[in-house]
């Protein structure tokens, strides 16, 4: 059982810390800082080691009856460990992001002890080895990331945490009530390649499909799919590393992981198709994709546009889950690190615009490029990037979508694709070409350096270097897409591993 | 030689009667030193029910092994009085011994007068002696003079701070609980009628669906119903418990009104179980939705803080009803009532008693203006953050688990086909919204931007004690096979 | 009331004293409800009490031979407890009526505005006023 002890100890490097800072004293800042560090260090070494583990074959499990007949398992499988490597490696990042952008603000143990409790709920939800462990770690999240949100306690954070809660819980109860459901049905079985569904498909197909649906309902939410989207954009009033956390590694990613897990691990490809469940999920996404693109272009608001760029962008990854054919699962799959890596750049450029320059809107852009060329330069990687520019990493998943709707017979996803990017283009080129291009007259305003005195960079360096990082690897990830450590490896990988799926080919 | 745990079990039963009312003999006839005795007695009835439940559980895994019946003095029934424990009795014991221990230590900062400590001390040590008896009576009159003894305490408790609006609160829940327990005797004596017998397992051997049980089924229900505060019966519950002093109003909400519904659920287990029909049980259901919907929606509305945590119990015994059409499904649910009712106990203990935290600190609790303090106490916040999310039913929390045992029996009526059990199971996963809702309007002020006031400094105990017993609620999720296990060692309990 | 009528001919020699403490009981109840006086409810609780007792004294004198006696026990104890909760009804009662002058409850649920008392803080102790309460009378056992 000693791989039942590293996931614990995973779950606990980030927990412990989290709620040690929550009894810290205000003023004891380097401790908390160390505590943050610390924590989010070793939680990236303790994910090296299992991804090692994993590469390797070896298995990983821990389990604790919480129920008669049903317990709390955490499991490491390649896809897991898939989002607990990019949950590590983007926490990491933040928290570096997190402390620079809060120095000097009130409540930073109130924070930073419930960012901790948020990872920690995102690197469960990974390791989750059954649906009720799953859950268990998605309503922790939900209750984690809501004082995040209303964290500045302005009249306009607090209807925003409202909102968020009243989706988020009301669709936690419909995602609870399936779930005890689906176990009535079924059983607490855990996670399998290929679903454990098959015995009931011929007597409970009605039942599956009704509860296929509410389980969709239930992660639809947190994945911002359309209608139940609305919450995503009003969110984004909470502080750029939270706003960048949620859009990038924890709730969006949260409920795209769990539809990834219901259709491959629980319902299984196969099944999923023979019910008709993906077709219509294929639609939903589709359209999203669309209509969060749409949106995105009519927002000035910078934080907006990339929020709603966020509800269209996700989808992709429930659009290759619901092609349900080996390329299309790989596209979907790889878009998750892909868009983590991605928009986490650009909210952090926009936060850095935010706090530097007290910038908020795009018609304010106007010539950022010279005052912060670094930040901007990762601001067009990444908006490059949404586009699908190749080499960037936009490009690998949106390849990899075409091949999987070429393969599943469904044409007019690629018209989807094609659209989708032009509007990506429209939306995303002109605060680029604004940023660069553009003319400013009047000198900056420039708040941080007012109240925290001169900076050696453009910027302070904490803000500084997780754009560069996050901007750098985005790149990588997409240059260096070939080799077998990479996202786009790792996914064949999984998709090798795990999926028996007819007629695959590599 | 080590003998079988089972012969420790009449010896340790007896003891335990006997060591919490000579706690509560001895703080009365010392009241100077009460709060001391008071202390220590808490801590060894704690560590009495501990050991006593390690013995208990050791005994089974028969319930035949473990459940155990003392003949008071040698006495036998029908003629004498029979000490009864089994796995519900056990549960709740215990149950009692943790909020009963979280009080005690909190009242240490609480309650600081001479003269007041003097008088809070025995009170309150006979309330928790008479309901160790309540508990373990197996004699349907003694459970009668086991009732009063909690009530009457209970009561001056609730006058405890002499203001004309505590003593018109006792007044009203005095007159309230004597007409339940009259209420009560009379079903007993309906009862003792017809059979002869008092005792609680040689009624159920004898009881059928007969005229008299009926009636005394009625008498004895609504008293109970009464007592418990459960829907329509409930409106003295929220002046009573909501103008207590803290640790008085978490006892009553925690314990006392759990206790009558414990009455209720042996009763309606054992000695009427004939007369439980379909129709009877949709009632009681409805009912149940019929509190949530009411005690939520007060909840939502009340200006003060111990208002709100006082609808919310009336909300949240909606639930032990919408179980009871559950119960007759699947007969097994009664447990997951249990444990719910343990769950629900321990975290609206602790929502009182950071309640009263807050309240000593700001000087008054109405919610409007307590938005300062609330931001100066973090801990105090999260305390009754923590056990509010117990409330709703979320994870990682006791009551998530116990939410999860009801929806599946819930889910599981209508898989057996019961149309009406769709409005079961949108009452359980709703009323955890409505929860959210109300806990959300206590937490939130915290959040709002203003300025920080610390108010009145408040005790350690007051400080710590909220939080420690909130995140005993969080953990009991992790006590959920146990206590399930605990409550198989039932004998006659399916 | 077809159930009593029933439950009238089972207990057939002792017919008089359950029918009697029935209706003494539904008598009580009628009086707590309708009388605002707290000392007449406390009076109405009292003849339910008796209703009580009178039917389990014909319990006691069913069937041929002696009363049984255990149900004469039991109503000596439910006498005494009976007593005891009145006595402490009045003393609650006395109280009351001293503070506010009336014998009857204030207006049932609590008025959200109204202040609470808090017997933890400095200021209750601090004005002796009616929040003080004397260790000496009512609340004594």
């Amino acid at each position: 059982m000693d791989g039942g002890w590293l996931l614990l100890a995973i779950l606990f490097s980030s927990l412990g810390p989290g709620i040690a800072i929550f009894f810290l004293p205000e003023h004891r800042h380097r401790l908390r800082i160390t505590l943050n560090l610390g924590g989010a260090g070793i939680k990236l070494a303790l994910v090296g080691v299992l991804l090692a583990g994993v590469l390797r074959g070896d298995e990983y499990q821990f389990s604790l009856p919480l129920m008669p007949g049903i317990d709390l398992v955490l499991a490491a499988d390649a896809l897991s460990l898939l989002f607990a490597s990019l949950s590590a490696v983007l926490w990491f990042v933040t928290t570096v992001y997190a402390i620079g952008y809060l120095e000097g603000s009130p409540r930073r143990s109130r924070f930073f002890g419930f960012f901790s409790l948020c990872v920690s709920a995102t690197v469960g939800i990974a390791l989750s080895g059954n649906l009720i462990t799953f859950l268990i770690f998605y309503e922790m999240l939900t209750l984690a990331t809501w004082p995040l949100v209303v964290h500045r306690g302005t009249p306009a954070a607090l209807r925003a945490g409202r909102l968020y809660l009243g989706y988020t819980l009301t669709s936690g109860l419909v995602l609870f009530t399936a779930i005890v459901w689906l176990t009535l049905l079924a059983g607490a079985e855990g996670f399998t390649p290929g679903g454990y569904l098959g015995d009931l498909s011929e007597t409970h197909a009605l039942s599956l499909q009704v509860l296929f649906v509410l389980l969709m309902i239930g992660f639809g939410v947190k994945a911002a799919l359309f209608p139940l989207h609305s919450w995503l954009p009003i969110a984004m009033v909470a502080p750029a590393p939270v706003s960048a956390l949620l859009h990038a590694v924890a709730v969006v990613k949260a409920g795209a992981f769990g539809i990834i897990r219901v259709v491959n691990d629980v319902y299984g490809a196969e099944l999923a198709i023979e019910l008709g469940l993906t077709a219509g999920l294929l639609v939903v996404a589709a359209f999203t994709i669309i209509y969060g693109s749409i949106q995105a272009l009519r927002a000035d608001d910078l934080k907006q546009r990339l929020a709603f760029s966020t509800v269209s962008q996700v989808s992709y990854i429930i659009l290759g889950v619901a092609l349900a054919g080996p390329l299309g699962i790989i596209g979907g799959l790889v878009h998750l690190v892909h868009q983590g890596i991605t928009k986490i750049t650009l909210f952090f450029c926009a936060g850095n615009f935010a706090e530097t320059l007290g910038i908020h809107r795009i018609s304010e852009l106007n010539g950022i490029g010279r005052r912060m060329p670094l930040t901007m330069l990762a601001f067009t990687l990444g908006g490059l990037g949404m586009i699908g520019l190749p080499p960037l990493a936009g490009f690998v998943t949106k390849w990899h979508l075409g091949l999987g709707a070429l393969e599943a017979e469904a044409h007019w996803v690629l018209g989807v694709l094609v659209l989708s990017s032009l509007l990506n283009a429209a939306y995303f080129l002109p605060p680029i070409i604004r940023g660069w291009l553009g003319e400013r007259r009047e000198p900056w305003h420039e708040p941080l350096r007012d109240h925290a005195g001169p900076t050696r960079f453009e910027t302070h360096w904490m803000l500084l270097f997780p754009v560069v990082f996050t901007a750098v690897l985005g790149l990588a990830v997409g240059l260096f897409s070939g080799l077998g450590l990479s996202p786009l490896g790792w996914v064949s990988l999984i998709v090798q591993r795990d999926y028996s799926l007819p007629e695959f080919s590599l | 030689m080590i003998e079988a745990p089972e012969t420790w079990l009449p010896t340790a039963i007896a003891g335990l009667v006997g060591l919490s009312l000579a706690v509560a003999v001895v703080a009365t006839a010392w009241p100077r030193q009460a709060h001391r005795i008071g202390l220590f007695g808490a801590l060894a009835v704690f560590a009495w029910v501990l050991g006593l439940s390690a013995l208990f559980v050791a005994a089974g895994p028969e319930a035949e092994a473990a459940a155990t019946r003392v003949a008071l003095g040698g006495w036998e029934a029908p003629l004498g009085l029979m000490l009864h424990l089994d796995g519900l009795s056990m549960t709740l014991l215990v149950l009692t011994a943790i909020v009963a221990l979280a009080t005690s230590l909190y009242s240490l900062g609480y309650i600081h007068d001479r003269i007041e400590r003097r008088q809070f001390w025995p009170l309150w040590l006979w309330l928790w002696a008479g309901l160790n008896m309540l508990f373990l009576s197996g004699d349907a009159f003694n459970l009668y003079i086991t009732l009063e003894v909690v009530s009457l305490s209970a009561v001056a408790l609730v006058a405890f701070t002499g203001t004309a609006a505590a003593v018109s609160g006792a007044v009203r829940y005095l007159l309230i609980n004597i007409l339940g327990s009259l209420s009560f005797l009379m079903g007993v004596v309906l009862l003792f009628g017809e059979h002869g017998v008092l005792d609680l397992v040689l009624l159920e051997a004898r009881s059928e669906a007969g005229p008299t049980e009926r009636m005394a089924a009625v008498l004895m229900t609504a008293g109970l119903m009464l007592k418990a505060a459960l829907f329509p019966l409930h409106v003295w519950l929220a002046p009573a418990h909501g103008s207590a002093p803290a640790p008085v109003s978490a006892v009553l909400s925690g314990l006392v009104v759990t206790g009558s519904f414990y009455l209720l659920l042996r009763l309606w287990m054992g000695v009427f179980a004939p007369l439980a029909t379909p129709a009877f049980g949709i009632l009681i259901g409805l009912l149940g939705v019929a509190a949530l919907i009411w005690g939520s929606a007060q909840a939502l509305r009340a200006g003060r803080l111990k208002s709100i945590v006082a609808y919310s119990t009336v909300a949240q015994f909606g639930y032990l009803l919408v179980a009871f059409p559950l119960m007759l499904v699947d007969p097994d649910a009664w447990r997951v009532v249990v444990f719910f009712a343990v769950v629900h106990a321990l975290a609206k203990a602790s929502v009182f008693l950071a309640a009263g935290t807050l309240q000593h600190a700001a000087g008054h609790d109405r919610l409007a203006e307590l938005g300062g303090v609330l931001r100066a106490r973090p801990r105090t916040v999260f305390a009754l953050g923590l056990a509010g999310v117990s409330l709703m039913g979320l994870p990682f929390t006791g009551g998530f688990i116990a939410k999860y045992l009801l929806l599946e029996a819930g889910l599981g009526t209508i898989l057996a086909g019961s149309v009406i059990g769709v409005l079961w199971v949108v009452a359980i996963a709703g009323g955890g919204l409505l929860a959210a809702a109300y806990v959300l309007r206590m937490v939130a002020p915290a959040f709002h931007r203003g300025p920080e006031r610390a108010g009145e400094a408040v005790s350690p105990w007051m400080d710590w004690v909220p939080l420690g017993l909130a995140t005993v609620a969080a953990l009991a999720g992790f006590a959920g096979t146990l206590t399930l296990h605990t409550l198989t060692l039932t004998p006659g309990a399916p | 009331m077809n159930g009593l009528a029933e439950l009238a001919h089972t207990l057939a020699p002792g017919l008089l004293y359950p029918t009697g403490g029935a209706i003494l009981f539904a008598m009580g109840l009628y009086g707590l409800i309708r009388r605002h006086h707290l000392v007449l409810r406390i009076l109405a609780l009292n003849i339910m009490g008796s209703g009580v007792f009178m039917v389990l004294l014909g319990v006691a004198a069913r069937g041929e031979g002696p009363p049984d006696p255990v149900a004469q026990a039991l109503t000596l104890t439910g006498i005494v407890v009976a007593v005891s909760a009145t006595a402490f009804a009045l003393a609650l009662v006395v109280h009351l009526t001293r503070l506010t002058g009336h014998a009857v409850m204030l207006p049932g649920p609590p008025d959200d505005d109204a202040p609470v008392e808090d017997i933890s803080r400095e200021e209750h102790h601090a004005d002796g006023g009616p929040a003080a309460p004397h260790p000496d009378q009512d609340r004594n056992p």
